[in-house]
């Protein structure tokens, strides 16, 4: 065999640029990763504000802490007897939540004693205003001491029983005094 | 994994090919930094994109009243401080979106400057060109109409001085101000339509033109620096990505092009995220029924009168209106200042940036061989610099002057704020929130 015959090996060579090329290539697989790493960190600083804003609703406490004070006054001042129940209102809240369409400006309580001398918390009775029956607003009467709801004659004895139409009793707040004044949670619902 | 996934889904889809086509097309050897400004107005966009969808879940866009400790507000103004002080990151994600604003015009003003600079908009390229200026136009109005969803001061007296310069349009004015406003006066209504404008029109119209932006993009290939082979914009210089002799003068676009891309990306979303953290956008007072005077409440709690005026892109045209007189009149016609410099001039611009490529239709690429392109691009980029440095020493000093004398005349003041109607507001408060 000549020596011309023998052909030169054809060494291919690498093309860069072409996709089909070895991946273990350094420069092209450090591009690669790192434009992946890039890319998930800029979906990355996207995702974290998104993300814990999107699921803040299901998150965040479920109900915030407000108190709502009863009455303009100290609860010395607001003629509160162990006898009769004193008709109050609820000083507005202000509430931050505009996602919580809350507002107690001007609700109804009625405000008792349960001791001579009230000192703690645990001393009044407070009781909603809002008829269990349909929603109404009751009323108080002096004479008979007891509620009585104008729209469907529910009655309510003085302990907020109910007595007739309405089919639970009267809703009872969780009472707080602070500094001499009488708070109720603002968001305390009566199921 | 992740390959078998695509392979089942190219096989029903042949989504394989065009993304090959996508990722591995040629882009010119001699592109540099400077072609990255599109890729980062794209990111830009779509940290827009997202962070709008996020905040749209949280703002209501009603001037319903509210009572708050410091005085009667509305709810789309309490609905965003209500994200951005009691939801964790929320003021974080409305800051990426109102500094994500003022970078997408930076940078999109930007990418047309290259593109106009380096004659990118000459053959073939031309219809990509007005596209892109569609794009420039959808995202100032972006801006416009953003800017007024907070619903407070700042954005009221911003819109009254746009809407105001709208009302001196020749003919079209009074009608234009109407339809801009949705009523008469500036109210609910606008604040409706400046909303759905914001969140469904421009979006749908935006992202429409950038994917036929992009489609034309890959279609005819980068255009390249305007030197060696693509010096010239003829069909001989034109770098046509399918061609496969070209394959040797460039590179795959994956991941050598893309790389540069994905660097600028990170820039951009750092200074994004900077600016939200260390100056997230203030609010300025509500706007309320009898809320007459412009001031704006700093973080200290010191008030200063504010400026009625624009954001800062707009405030050189808030300036150059200030140079002209109440009223041309030229005997049997005449047309009011403030028609001529905001409305017909910016217009004649506008046009004018449609036009390049139809008034620089030579070959040439290079700046240097297109003088009067350039220069009259330059003259008008420094005009704007200039605009917008006096308006700002201008602003800078409207707490120290006496009101009276800003601003000069009469036509830049807007309608004051108790024109609104009374019916606009619906009556009295219901819902009480603290602020």
């Amino acid at each position: 065999m000549a020596l011309t015959d023998l052909k030169k090996p054809e060494v291919k060579k690498p093309d860069l640029d072409t996709p089909e090329v070895d991946p273990t290539l350094g420069r092209r697989r450090f591009l690669r990763w790192g434009i992946y790493a890039i890319g998930a960190g800029v979906a990355g600083v996207l995702a974290v504000p998104v993300v814990t804003t999107f699921i803040n609703p299901a998150v965040r406490p479920k109900r915030a802490e407000v108190k709502a004070q009863v009455g303009e006054q100290a609860a010395a001042q607001l003629g509160i007897t162990t006898d009769k129940f004193q008709p109050l209102t609820v000083q507005p809240v202000l509430y931050t939540d505009v996602f919580k369409q809350m507002t107690l400006d001007g609700k109804d309580v009625f405000v008792k004693a349960k001791t001579e001398n009230p000192t703690t918390a645990a001393d009044y009775l407070i009781l909603d205003a809002t008829c269990t029956h349909a929603g109404c607003t009751v009323q108080y009467d002096d004479a008979k001491d007891q509620f009585t709801c104008p729209c469907h004659n529910a009655v309510y004895d003085k302990t907020g029983k109910n007595v007739a139409v309405a089919p639970k009793p009267l809703g009872v707040y969780n009472v707080k005094l602070e500094e001499g004044r009488l708070f109720i949670d603002a968001f305390q619902t009566f199921e | 994994m992740a390959n078998r996934v695509y392979e089942w889904v190219d096989e029903r889809t042949g989504i394989k090919p065009a993304l090959d086509y996508v990722m591995y097309r040629r882009i010119p050897k001699n592109v540099n930094w400077f072609f990255t400004l599109g890729s980062a107005s794209l990111v830009v966009f779509i940290v827009q994109f997202v962070t709008g969808i996020f905040l749209g879940m949280f703002y209501v866009p009603s001037n319903a009243p509210v009572v708050t400790p410091t005085g009667t507000s509305n709810e789309a103004l309490e609905s965003l401080k209500y994200l951005t002080s009691q939801v964790p990151m929320g003021e974080f994600l409305r800051g990426m979106h109102h500094w994500g604003a003022t970078l997408m015009i930076i940078v999109v003003f930007l990418h047309m400057l290259r593109v106009f600079f380096m004659g990118s908009y000459k053959y073939p390229r031309e219809f990509t060109w007005l596209v892109g200026v569609v794009i420039f136009l959808l995202t100032l109005a972006f801006g416009l109409t953003g800017y007024f969803l907070p619903w407070d001061n700042k954005a009221y007296w911003a819109t009254a001085v746009t809407v105001k310069i709208a009302e001196s349009a020749p003919v079209l004015g009074p009608p234009l101000k109407e339809i801009l406003q949705g009523g008469p006066t500036l109210g609910v209504a606008t604040l409706s339509r400046f909303y759905a404008i914001h969140v469904l029109l421009l979006p749908i119209i935006m992202v429409s033109m950038v994917g036929l932006h992009l489609f034309l993009v890959v279609k005819i290939g980068i255009s390249g620096m305007p030197s060696g082979k693509n010096k010239d914009a003829t069909k001989d210089g034109y770098f046509d990505v399918a061609d496969p002799k070209v394959k040797k003068a460039g590179r795959a676009f994956f991941p050598y092009i893309i790389f540069k891309d994905a660097v600028v990306a990170v820039v951009v979303v750092a200074i994004i995220v900077f600016l939200a953290i260390t100056k997230p956008p203030e609010y300025s007072n509500a706007i309320t029924l009898n809320n007459s005077i412009s001031t704006i409440i700093h973080s200290d709690n010191t008030s200063t009168q504010l400026p009625p005026q624009p954001e800062w892109y707009f405030l050189f045209l808030f300036q150059f209106l200030k140079y002209f007189p109440p009223e041309f009149n030229f005997g049997f016609f005449s047309i009011s200042g403030e028609a001529v410099g905001g409305i017909i001039i910016p217009t004649i611009l506008i046009l004018l940036l449609f036009a390049t490529p139809f008034l620089d239709r030579g070959p040439k690429r290079n700046p240097l061989n297109r003088p009067i392109t350039v220069l009259s691009m330059i003259a008008v980029l420094i005009g704007i610099v200039i605009l917008t440095v006096v308006a700002f020493i201008d602003n800078a000093n409207f707490g120290k002057v006496k009101p009276a004398s800003v601003p000069s005349s009469s036509v830049f003041v807007p309608a004051q704020p108790n024109n609104l109607s009374i019916e606009a507001f619906g009556g009295a408060p219901s819902v009480v929130y603290t602020g």
